[in-house]
């Protein structure tokens, strides 16, 4: 009868999920803190976000608070929208050669992915 | 030591125990996808809603909201403050599928606590406090009566006499 070491099987996985973690620990040592950010073009609002897209900072000149709330308020979240993706496209590229093609699937699914090269800038963005 | 139990189960037993498990495991992602918090200010001038990876879903200013001074940092407290909503959205749906020990787990593994958890989850944030801060922060401070200290409450009960108590009969 086969017997399954459950002891043996636990610390294989979590020798695995270790180095895993190493790996990634060196790799976010190297390139640093992830965030993405975005500036409106005529450089007015600028956001930062963390890695999902939580805000980390908003910055508003005097001048973009001309605009009226409505519009700072759907400018900053397109702006956010933006440096999520870039913040996304940070991770993917800063893991996926850790993780391997399963684990660059994981991350996919997580909504980090690599941005295609056309991404448009944001100052294309505002002119539309 | 964890004890060595023979497997009585077939392959296929086991196989489809794997299937199961790992369809509710799918299913986690796709709740904490869906799950969303929202937070707005005590003055009603921001309101956030992010999801449960902290991504803003929605961004309302007041009319009113121009004139604030630390606009920008005021939104960046308040999708924290969504966020935190949104994490215990997502584990409230979670709990409802796999149930409260596995939930548990998924904190444990995720290092990312429900906030409800949390010994101090009240006094995180409360309405009172944020006003204390803004008040802060706008520089209208008024100082804020100090709670009452963990002396005062000792002292209050070295010297409490039973029977100053009413009697019940």
């Amino acid at each position: 009868m086969a017997d399954i070491d459950l002891d043996r099987e636990a610390a294989r996985v979590a020798e695995h999920a270790d180095s895993t973690a190493d790996q990634a620990r060196r790799r976010f040592d190297q390139v640093g803190k992830i965030t993405g950010k975005a500036e409106s073009g005529d450089g007015s609002i600028s956001v930062e976000v963390s890695p999902g897209g939580l805000l980390a900072e908003v910055n508003l000149t005097r001048s973009a608070l001309r605009f009226g709330s409505d519009s700072i308020a759907q400018q900053i979240m397109e702006l956010s929208n933006l440096a999520t993706r870039r913040a996304g496209d940070k991770m993917y590229q800063a893991l996926a050669p850790v993780l391997g093609e399963s684990g660059a699937k994981h991350l996919e699914s997580l909504g980090f992915e690599r941005l295609p090269d056309d991404e448009p800038q944001v100052t294309e963005i505002f002119e539309r | 030591m964890v004890e060595q139990i023979p497997v009585t189960r077939t392959t296929r037993q086991l196989i489809d125990e794997t299937r199961a498990r790992e369809d509710a495991f799918a299913q986690v992602d796709a709740l904490m996808a869906k799950a969303s918090g929202t937070a707005h200010d005590v003055d009603n001038t921001v309101e956030v809603t992010v999801d449960a990876r902290g991504k803003l879903l929605n961004l309302w200013l007041a009319p009113h909201a121009v004139n604030h001074a630390r606009l920008g940092a005021l939104i960046v407290e308040i999708a924290q403050l969504a966020m935190r909503e949104a994490t215990q959205d997502g584990y409230n749906k979670v709990a409802l599928l796999l149930g409260e020990d596995m939930t548990y787990l998924i904190e444990r593994l995720s290092g990312l606590p429900a906030p409800a958890r949390a010994e101090n989850d009240d006094p995180g944030m409360t309405v009172e406090e944020f006003q204390r801060q803004r008040e802060l922060r706008l520089g209208t401070a008024q100082p804020a009566p100090s709670p009452p200290s963990q002396e005062d409450e000792d002292a209050y009960w070295e010297s409490f006499d039973p029977a100053s108590l009413r009697s019940d009969r």
